[in-house]
């Protein structure tokens, strides 16, 4: 080997690593990929229902959609809205659907859907609040606020903020019950703790959304306030005088965005649905990836059909069958007969399990063997004796398979899983190694293909194993970069060592 | 650790293992293409008799079953010869005939063949019966080599060879085979024979080892191993050097039979030699190949003979 194919192994080896692992890693911590296929997940369903009156002319409706949330990953969307034409928009920070008809006219329904899920990995971005006035004081209630808050510490921690809050739950306190009579209802009570907050010097801003719940049908909107401490953003519920942590909700809007505007119409109306979803994680981070258009994601088994996929399930795990051979082979030297024989009977495996497995192939080879001799003694050609070997293999089977079913050991009948044409290579393999190596290059050879067959079982079988290639198929080129550094490796192997033992003592 | 050697120590001593030798040796020297040169015994005979290297005689090859039908005729004047296939692996499909009874031949053992029985064996030859991956295949026949007495008790029931490793061109270890009871009359290591280390320099028994395992004594003749020394020894090495002429593979081994009239005959040649031969000689070959790498090529059999003797004494 020259040096520069031994450089160009180094950095193809070092190129698909890189390729692999960071693949995967993007996957992981970007796309938020679990690390394991059986992980499960919550996935939200929130649906919005918007129904309105169009007076018969061009119609124009917006809707504020849910707020950009990092932790908040958008799975699927779709609309159920006939005769309407939809586009987002984003005008002026604020996220729009918007449905347009150039004619509509008498009540009209519109659906819109999402499935969305939370993902740990994430953490929101922190983006200062654009402060702005919460209400329209009065003089007379800025002199209360600011002789209220006057009462409280102001320091940068939350026990400070929700003390603030508590300041509008005192109960006979003159200022309180006065504010609290000007601005009373939900919405307007939320706003005067915001404005209390303002006051006190915090950065906050008033939010509407709805809370998660399971099965909750025509889900009243929550108001909220968000509170910004020391670059961190905060979510509080000023009647709960609570933290609201951020997965527990969807946030509709913030500041003083209306819900829902109806140019052309008249009686509109919002309300919110949300149903509590448990999937497999994997689903709904491709399903996410797949719905911002990730190339990774588009161009990828998972764009296959689930039936496919299963397929491929089971395809990605054979070269790990092929890097156990490998490793089996050329680092510790074990031998056995057929390359990649051992890699079929471990997919074989697969459907009998192991002990069946072993069990099965040792019956099947064994009696294969004692017929081989006889048709050694014919002196046949080689193609019909092995396909004389192919039809003894065809009648173990079915004996076997007869016999264990009248003794009631169903587990026989998996025999036919096994490759018969590959057994039938195997029993001839071995009839020729016994003929000129003799038996005990037989069992050296059998049991070294067992083995290595038990081993890449073990490995293909492992469902945690399998699971990380499936989700990362791309860690086959890592795989494949191990394979071929072994491919290059010129030192010794286990068996080399044992060999070799007595040079030591010359 | 017992049982286990310290890859340290052994990279000390130059044992080459397998990787290695696939690796470096095998791949960098031995180029796919020369691969019939050595794999195809008919051709191989046929370059030896174009650089004039002494090998049993070819009397004839039977290339088609038309052929068969002349087998009486042309045998009609021989009484010894053995027929083989030219791409057969691991001794299988020889037919060894060491006289005739009338219209009959004899087998060692004395067992008793009809010419149909012969006639057959050659046409499963041509089929490819023994040849690998069942191709269709040549049957040669060869003079009957007269072994030379002076293996006698060194070898049981079989005939010894010896495996000479040259590396571009020189070689560089050299071991005999010796048949026992259990390799039942076959040189093969792998079959219970047992190889014995012999001394580039010399000609002389170094160590032995049956089953990767070191003796002294025969098994079954319990004859002092380290008696023997191969006599024509000189004659051998250059026999051996000059496989690399007909072959032209970088890496090689060569299976060389003593004749008793003809001295040293080239009988096969292998492109993927073993290993075991280090444990026979205890000598690993990393040093010598290295030191061959350093030297000129473009020396003749002879020279390349010299300097080996030279070097490695």
């Amino acid at each position: 080997m020259s040096v520069s194919s031994k450089h160009q192994i180094e950095i193809l080896v070092a190129i698909l690593t890189i390729i692999g692992l960071g693949a995967a890693i993007y996957k992981h911590t970007v796309l938020g990929f679990p690390l394991l296929a059986s992980e499960k997940e919550t996935v939200w369903q929130l649906e919005a229902k918007v129904t309105f009156d169009a007076d018969g002319g061009p119609v124009k409706l917006n809707v504020n959609f849910p707020d950009e949330n990092p932790k908040r990953k958008i799975v699927f969307s779709d609309r159920i809205a006939p005769g309407f034409q939809f586009r987002e928009i984003d005008e002026q920070g604020v996220h729009l659907g918007q449905w347009s008809a150039d004619q509509a006219s008498g009540p009209q329904v519109i659906y819109t859907r999402s499935e969305s899920y939370f993902s740990e990995s994430a953490s929101p971005k922190f983006k200062p609040i654009r402060q702005e006035a919460l209400l329209e004081l009065t003089e007379a209630q800025e002199l209360m606020v600011d002789a209220l808050i006057a009462d409280v510490d102001r320091d940068s921690n939350i026990n400070a903020v929700l003390a603030v809050l508590q300041l509008l739950n005192r109960v006979g306190d003159e200022r309180v019950d006065l504010l609290s009579r000007d601005f009373h209802g939900v919405e307007q009570r939320n706003r005067l703790a915001g404005q209390l907050l303002l006051a006190a010097g915090y950065s906050v801003r008033v939010m509407s959304g709805i809370y998660l719940e399971d099965k909750a049908r025509s889900q009243s909107i929550h108001h909220f306030l968000e509170v910004q401490l020391e670059q961190k953003s905060t979510l509080l519920d000023t009647r709960e005088i609570s933290l609201v942590p951020w997965d527990r909700v969807i946030l509709l809007r913030q500041g003083n965005e209306p819900l829902i505007e109806v140019f052309g119409g008249s009686n509109s109306e919002i309300s919110y649905a949300t149903t509590k979803v448990q999937r497999a994680a994997f689903t709904s981070a491709v399903n996410s990836a797949a719905h911002s258009d990730n190339p990774l994601i588009d161009f990828s088994i998972y764009s296959l059909p689930l039936s496919e996929q299963n397929t491929f399930k089971l395809l990605l795990v054979i070269p790990l069958g092929a890097l156990v051979v490998v490793i089996l082979r050329n680092l510790v030297g074990i031998r056995t007969s057929g390359t990649f024989m051992p890699v079929l009977i471990a997919l074989t495996f697969l459907q009998t399990s192991l002990l069946t497995g072993l069990m099965l192939f040792i019956v099947v080879v064994g009696i294969g063997l004692i017929l081989r001799s006889y048709l050694s003694r014919l002196n046949l050609l080689l193609v019909p004796r092995i396909a004389s070997v192919l039809v003894f293999v065809i009648i173990i089977y079915a004996a076997i398979g007869i016999m264990s079913s009248k003794l009631g050991w169903q587990a026989g009948l998996k025999v036919t899983f096994f490759p018969m044409i590959i057994l039938s290579w195997t029993i001839e393999r071995m009839s020729i190694l016994w003929d000129e190596e003799g038996g005990h290059e037989v069992m050296v050879q059998g049991g070294g293909s067992l083995l290595t067959a038990s081993v890449a079982y073990l490995l293909m079988s492992n469902p945690y194993v399998a699971d990380t290639v499936f989700l990362y198929p791309e860690l086959l080129l890592v795989l494949l970069a191990i394979i071929i550094s072994i491919g290059s490796y010129s030192g010794y192997r286990l068996s080399d060592l044992v060999r070799f033992a007595p040079m030591e003592r010359y | 650790m017992f049982g286990l050697a310290s890859p340290k120590k052994l990279r000390a001593l130059g044992v080459v293992g397998m990787n290695k030798r696939n690796v470096h040796y095998i791949a960098r020297n031995n180029p796919r293409h020369l691969y019939p040169n050595v794999d195809d015994k008919y051709q191989t005979k046929i370059l030896c008799a174009a650089h004039n290297i002494a090998v049993p005689k070819l009397l004839g090859a039977c290339r088609s079953q038309g052929h068969i039908n002349e087998l009486k005729d042309f045998f009609s004047t021989h009484q010894q010869f053995v027929i083989k296939p030219a791409k057969g692996s691991g001794g299988k499909g020889i037919l060894v005939i060491v006289g005739r009874q009338g219209d009959d031949y004899l087998k060692p053992s004395g067992q008793r063949i009809t010419h149909e029985q012969l006639c057959r064996h050659t046409s499963n030859i041509l089929s490819g019966l023994f040849s690998l991956g069942g191709k269709p295949d040549v049957a040669l026949v060869e003079a009957l080599v007269e072994f030379t007495d002076d293996f006698k008790g060194f070898s049981y029931e079989g005939v010894p060879d010896v495996r000479v490793i040259v590396y571009r061109g020189f070689p560089v270890l050299a071991m005999t085979r010796l048949s026992t009871h259990e390799s039942d009359g076959k040189a093969n290591l792998h079959q219970g024979a047992v190889g014995v280390g012999i001394d580039i320099a010399t000609g002389k028994a170094l160590r032995a080892v049956q089953h990767d395992r070191p003796i002294s004594l025969h098994p079954d003749t319990k004859v002092e191993l380290s008696q023997l020394k191969i006599p024509h020894w000189r004659q051998l090495m250059v026999l051996a050097a000059q496989g690399f002429e007909v072959s032209e593979m970088g890496y090689l081994g060569v299976d060389i039979v003593l004749d008793r009239q003809r001295g040293p005959l080239l009988l096969e040649l292998n492109a993927r030699p073993g290993l075991a031969i280090q444990m026979a000689n205890g000598i690993g070959l990393r040093p010598r190949l290295d030191f061959i790498e350093t030297l000129s090529t473009g020396l003749h059999a002879e020279a390349r003979v010299d300097t080996v003797v030279q070097a490695f004494k």
